[in-house]
């Protein structure tokens, strides 16, 4: 008989296995072709619009492994190939070899190691297992920033092959066709929206309109597609607020999908997507572009945007950021007693980490909510729920999530005792809906503007 | 003897050299590339983001929540390391009587010495074995890691035995070493393991440039991500 340790032990091996040969099996085979041209393409990282951000954690990193019991994977499953400073040095080591006098003299000694297709293919399945979630980067006492290492090597393959994980590639291949990355047609988006409007009077008898098109609205709202089909108490709970709280804002009836593949592995993709956004909230000559709750859409626009391609003529913002500015302007109006139950947060990594949206959250939840209680680590440290980085977005993923990179999150939400896991960014939201039906936990998942759409008050 | 002698005065040349422009040139590389995203700071007060860079450059708190051990030992190899430069000016300048003055008798330099030696080594042997016992940082340690640890200790060691048992005098190694940085090199002192200990150390300065002591510079070009007090 097995003890139920080993017994975890072998699905979580077989959870591991199962998930890298599908990976090996999406890159396929590398060619010597490909092989040589990833490194002419590592040489000209310097053209890199971040490419201070690479170069800095190229040289700077001394090999400690002090970050490696933050990762989640790694704490969860400490295997070498898990470390997050073996993984970013399957490419610095590279880096080292070709471009580093120091690597070129001495080769392995100093820890260079040549490019070759087996090695290639690593590079693919092990960074395609990092969530991105760069806790590993604050840990460390030179900032090194191991996510900027994956998200380069994902691209320098990308780049070169045109390969990326399965959903993920279609997604942003829709998104670049249709403006969304769930083929959504027009008269889709208007059916969810009809819906809503039909919901949020029957729950609080409201006649909200969602405002369409509205050129010169003061703000312009783009949601993730995930909340379309996965979590409809959000957008009402969004719609409800600006209604409540009389703002002037419209939505597209084309654009109307805020999530940005592309953010994880490929830069023009990700930039024609983006200039989807720009040039629609151009179009609608809106004072703010408002991002729903999405985190590496949040990231995307508010910081990877205007570094890349210059200032919008536009602010950007959270929705997290608008309601909790109109709470604390008193111009919504809500009652605890709607909301009784314990509640705790989860901080996406994007929202958090990436752009420091820490306190919004919480003015809202404990306005909104009788009893909200932290779950620990928070904040900045929280750990990522285990499907950043693009993780979440494949089917395949699913054991791999749900044995190793989600665990931990799966045991601190437990330890809240909440009854009611609320977070903001549609991937985690997708991943804790699977980590509550895994673990069989007994706690409900919502969006932070479920819990205002129940709240809410005229 | 007078070949080491040579090859002291050699490389230390050369170190001096690498170690000065190769800092400025790795800072100008590191500074003129561009900074794309500037994700790394929550939009707090300067004063607020100054005062945590600094706090995070010279007390690594966070290291302080992720390793504990490892930043105790590396605090005391630094403040080891510290005192140990401090006490090395004294080759170049008149140390002691600067130290009178502030009432630290001259004659405790050889215990300052002695004792800051002793820590750096130890806690160079306590570096050594995380590499080799610790599991999350043995299996990412190369050759490069543990060997650049051994020259280290041997500089350090060397220089204990020296002055313990072959002391030169603090006059003697002044007059030596104004005369390389008048660029009128004179013969250094005859012994044999202090040339030993100034040409094992040039080799180090050397390889702080290229290594992992250029840490130094080198943080001051990253993006540190603040952390926030609220999070716990
Ligand atoms: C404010 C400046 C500095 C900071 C914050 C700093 C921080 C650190 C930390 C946290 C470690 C432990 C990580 C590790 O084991 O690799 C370390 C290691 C080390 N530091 Fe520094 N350091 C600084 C300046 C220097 C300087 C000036 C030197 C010059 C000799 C130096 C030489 C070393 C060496 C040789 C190691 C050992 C690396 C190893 O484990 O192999 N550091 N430093
Ligand atoms: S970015 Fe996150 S998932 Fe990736 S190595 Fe760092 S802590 Fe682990
Ligand atoms: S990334 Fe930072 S914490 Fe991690 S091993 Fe490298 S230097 Fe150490």
């Amino acid at each position: 008989m097995k003890t139920d340790t080993e017994n975890q032990a072998d699905s979580q091996a077989k959870a591991v296995e199962e998930y890298e040969k599908t990976l090996e099996r999406w890159f396929g085979e590398a060619t010597k072709e490909d092989v040589q041209k990833v490194i002419d393409k590592l040489g000209e990282w310097e053209k890199l619009p971040y490419s201070k951000l690479v170069k800095l954690n190229l040289d700077l990193c001394s090999n400690c492994g002090a970050c490696a019991d933050e990762c989640h994977i790694y704490k969860t499953l400490p295997r070498k190939e898990f470390n997050p400073v073996y993984r970013v040095k399957l490419l610095r080591s590279v880096y080292q070899k070709y471009f580093t006098w120091v690597g070129k003299v001495f080769g392995r000694f100093a820890g260079a190691r040549k490019l070759d297709k087996e090695l290639l293919k690593e590079w693919f399945v092990r960074f395609y297992q990092c969530n991105m979630c760069r806790r590993c980067n604050i840990f460390c006492p030179f900032g090194v920033d191991n996510m900027a290492i994956v998200r380069t090597g994902r691209l320098l393959i990308n780049d070169v092959m045109g390969k990326t994980t399965e959903d993920m590639g279609r997604g942003v291949r829709y998104h670049l066709r249709d403006g969304n990355a769930s083929e959504m047609s027009e008269a889709a988006f208007r059916n969810i929206v009809s819906f809503w409007e039909d919901e949020i009077k029957e729950v609080k008898g409201w006649d909200v309109k969602v405002p369409i098109d509205v050129v010169g609205a003061e703000m312009f709202l783009i949601p993730p597609n995930t909340d379309y089909f996965h979590s409809l108490e959000t957008m009402e709970g969004i719609a409800a607020t600006l209604y409540a709280a009389n703002v002037s804002w419209t939505m597209s009836s084309k654009i109307f999908d805020s999530v940005n593949y592309g953010t994880f592995f490929n830069d023009e993709a990700w930039a024609s997507i983006i200039t989807q956004h720009i040039e629609e909230a151009k179009r609608l000559k809106c004072k703010t572009l408002v991002v729903g709750e999405c985190g590496h859409a949040t990231k995307s626009l508010m910081f990877l945007g205007p570094s890349l391609l210059g200032e919008f003529p536009f602010e950007v913002k959270n929705i997290l950021q608008v309601t909790a500015d109109l709470i604390q302007h008193d111009r919504i109006k809500l009652n605890k007693e709607a909301n009784p139950e314990t509640v705790t947060y989860h901080d996406p990594c994007n929202v958090t980490r990436m752009c420091g949206i820490m306190e919004e959250p919480r003015i809202i939840l404990r306005a909104a909510c009788m009893d909200f209680r932290e779950m620990t680590p928070n904040r900045d440290r929280n750990y990522c729920c285990g499907g950043g980085g693009g993780v979440v977005l494949e089917t395949a993923s699913h054991d791999f999530r749900m044995e190793v990179t989600g665990k931990l999150k799966a045991e601190q939400m437990q330890r809240t005792g909440a009854k009611i896991v609320v977070t903001s960014c549609a991937n985690c939201k997708v991943e804790i809906s699977h980590l509550i039906d895994q673990y069989k936990l007994d706690m409900k998942w919502a969006g932070v503007h479920d819990m205002v759409l129940n709240a809410l008050e005229l | 003897m007078t070949a080491l002698s040579y090859l002291v005065i050699i490389f230390g040349y050369l170190a001096l050299l690498l170690f000065i422009f190769g800092i400025i040139y790795r800072a100008w590389r590191w500074n003129r590339l561009p900074q794309g995203f500037s994700w790394g700071l929550f939009p707090k007060p300067t004063r607020w983001v100054v005062t945590s860079m600094l706090w995070k450059i010279l007390a690594w708190p966070t290291l302080f929540k992720a390793d504990r051990l490892l930043w105790a030992g590396a605090l005391f190899f630094h403040l080891g390391l510290l005192v140990l430069f401090a006490g090395h000016l004294g080759s170049f300048i008149d140390i002691a009587s600067l130290g009178e003055r502030i009432g630290i008798p001259s004659e405790s330099s050889y215990v300052i010495g002695i004792t800051a030696g002793t820590i750096v080594a130890i806690t160079i042997l306590f570096y050594i074995s995380r590499r080799l016992f610790i599991r999350r940082s043995s299996e990412i340690s190369v050759f490069a890691d543990h060997f650049w640890l051994w020259v280290l200790l041997v500089v350090v060691l060397v220089g204990i035995y020296s002055r313990v048992f072959h002391e030169v005098s603090s006059d003697a190694v002044r007059d030596f070493a104004l005369s390389v940085v008048a660029f009128n090199p004179a013969l250094p002192p005859q012994n044999f393991w202090f040339l030993m200990h100034v040409l094992l150390s040039e080799f180090f300065i050397i390889y702080a440039v290229i290594g992992k002591p250029i840490h130094l510079v080198g943080q001051l070009f990253t993006q540190y991500i603040l952390v926030s007090e609220e999070g716990s």
